[in-house]
């Protein structure tokens, strides 16, 4: 899997500068205490709504704080709910999908059904409905997220261990008495890795979306914690007279997304030739 | 066979209402503790609290709640507003016509836009001009709605003053004005849709470019464009209407946000802020219909593919 991943990014640069842009991020989102200049929260009445300049790059918002170091933690809060959300929806839907891929029947059914249930929901307004149900705010907008994009997984993986099954290498497994939860983590995991791993790198880009969505209406990242949509929405009210406030957050929105969309498709030709684009 | 085919996807569509319905109702039992005093929040006095339990038939079985529940929302029904005094119903009535008004613009906008790019984009492949598209989409998907939204104020309201910022203008009281109001959001909800149409349209142009039955055609002398719009473009269609139709979701959703950008009173920032405040009514209410209207853009889809490939539904 790695060789065809770095077999795939020697013939695509775009891919290269992606991945160098989510390592950034990454970074970022790890080390920004050390890198924030300043403190993202720290007010100076006095100097608000300042243009960009030598000692504030970005400028400042209402409250004259340093907008290049809430831009750093916002970073880091959007970091915090895309990976949350990606790990958890993977898991899950992964487990839920094989189980159901293998065993069949009622189990299979059930899921399936529930899952087209839940598809039936366009993921923000399942997600809001979800976050009526726990409460607004970072771990809400985790939980929330999260179940809403875990069918998806459930049910690429469930159509790829529906084809895996039928192999020669699991039959034979099974004649031998290999049992099947060790069937499933050492030959049907393995399997469905690629797939997962492209609807990861999906799940991330929406996931960053969906926050900033959700924090730029107030049921998100809540302030004064600084989030990209939440910058957004507080620069909305200031657009003609401070508009750098929310440019330079909605740059590094789509910085990021437009990053994880050209990983995604990158990993898909390496990983999953059959699949259509996007 | 064609009958048969709508029935199963009538039932199904049957089958999903249900199951949403169920999940929606669901929701409002997931409140840890007592939704009642969630509503009330702080300041709910316990005979305040026992009251709103009352009227919200809390105190019945789960299985009544629901029945009680779902055959009035069947009649039209769905509860009382707990903050604004009104009926969830009449709520709607009034929100929902400029939500779908607004996902109307910004549909005509989107096919305005991909369809032809879509079209020139795969006659000429690879060309300088198809990659400027294909980056263009990319970042249209990449773009969060709400803050193109923003820059769209910026650019056409504030620096240039030609279009109005703010509010909504109903068509019936002005229609120039109400046609002004919708082009920044218009273009601001339908520039992803946009995005994710030029994209599934080109690359089944493309496909559908390469088989033979084309070849043949240009082979016998029919002009190139009549082959690319009689022949080519109909065929290809087919999966872009699919998308059109499972990306409505996206304009539902997309709404929630322009919504709140341009303040308009639509049906998004109705569920919003349902949300924000714990009206529980009109989470539900607007939830509900959200789901009809995507069940029953997919099953308009369904039949729509029938008239365009009059395959469909009678292979098996």
């Amino acid at each position: 899997m790695i060789e065809s991943i770095s077999t795939e990014m020697r013939g695509n640069p775009p891919m290269i500068i992606a991945m160098a842009i989510i390592t950034i991020y990454m970074a970022i989102a790890l080390f920004a205490p050390v890198i924030a200049p300043n403190d993202p929260n720290r007010q100076d009445l006095r100097r608000t709504l300042e243009a960009p300049s030598r000692e504030y790059p970005l400028g400042t918002d209402e409250y004259g704080r340093d907008l290049l170091s809430r831009l750093v933690y916002a970073t880091r809060s959007s970091t915090v709910v895309a990976v949350s959300v990606v790990v958890a929806s993977a898991v899950i839907g992964t487990a839920l999908g094989i189980f159901a891929g293998y065993r069949g029947g009622f189990v299979d059914s059930l899921l399936m059904r529930a899952s087209d249930i839940m598809m039936a929901f366009p993921s923000l307004v399942l997600a809001l409905g979800l976050i009526a149900a726990i409460g607004p705010g970072l771990r809400g907008t985790i939980i929330a997220l999260a179940i809403a994009y875990t069918p998806v997984y459930a049910r690429i993986v469930r159509g790829n261990v529906l084809s895996i099954k039928e192999e020669a290498y699991i039959e034979s497994a099974q004649t031998i008495g290999v049992n099947s939860t060790r069937i499933a983590v050492r030959h049907v995991l393995p399997n469905v890795a690629g797939p997962v791993l492209v609807q990861g790198a999906l799940t991330f880009a929406f996931a960053v979306l969906s926050e900033a969505g959700l924090s730029f209406v107030g049921l998100g990242v809540a302030p004064p914690t600084a989030s990209f949509g939440n910058i957004i929405a507080s620069g909305r009210d200031y657009i003609s007279t401070a508009p750098w406030i929310s440019t330079s957050s909605g740059i590094a929105t789509v910085l990021i997304v437009l990053s994880l969309l050209i990983l995604a498709d990158g990993l898909r030709d390496a990983l999953d030739p059959y699949q259509h684009r996007f | 066979m064609r009958a048969r085919f709508l029935l199963a996807k009538l039932l199904w569509t049957v089958f999903v209402l249900f199951g949403s319905s169920l999940l929606i109702f669901g929701l409002m039992h997931l409140v840890p503790g007592d939704p009642a005093r969630a509503m009330l929040g702080p300041l709910g006095t316990p005979d305040a609290v026992a009251a709103l339990r009352e009227k919200l038939g809390l105190n019945d079985s789960v299985l009544k709640q629901y029945t009680t529940w779902i055959t009035h929302a069947v009649r039209g029904d769905l509860g009382e507003s707990i903050l604004l005094n009104q009926s969830v119903s009449s709520l709607l009535a009034q929100r929902l016509p400029i939500t779908l008004a607004l996902s109307f613009y910004a549909l005509i906008f989107a096919l305005f836009v991909a369809l032809p790019a879509s079209v020139i984009s795969a006659t000429r492949k690879n060309s300088l001009l198809d990659y400027g598209a294909r980056l263009t989409a990319l970042i249209g998907v990449a773009m969060p709605s709400f803050w193109l939204g923003l820059m769209l104020i910026l650019l056409f309201a504030v620096k240039l003053g030609v279009l109005p910022v703010f509010g909504y203008v109903s068509l019936r009281e002005d229609p120039v004005d109400h046609l002004r109001h919708m082009v920044l959001p218009a273009i601001t909800l339908g520039a992803a849709y946009s995005a994710l149409i030029y994209e599934m349209n080109r690359s089944s142009l493309i496909e559908v470019l390469q088989q033979d039955y084309i070849r043949t055609a240009h082979a016998s002398g029919i002009p190139s464009r009549l082959v690319l719009f009689k022949y080519a473009f109909r065929n290809a269609l087919v999966p872009t209407i699919t998308v059109i139709g499972i990306q409505i979701g996206y304009l539902m959703s997309g709404a929630l946000l322009v919504e709140a950008v341009f303040a308009i009173p639509g049906m998004g920032r109705l569920l919003v802020n349902g949300v924000l405040s714990r009206d529980y009514p009109v989470v539900q209410g607007a939830m509900l219909v959200t789901v009809l209207i995507f069940v029953f853009a997919n099953l308009a889809v369904d039949m729509l593919y029938t008239v365009i490939d009059p395959r469909i539904g009678r292979k098996r």
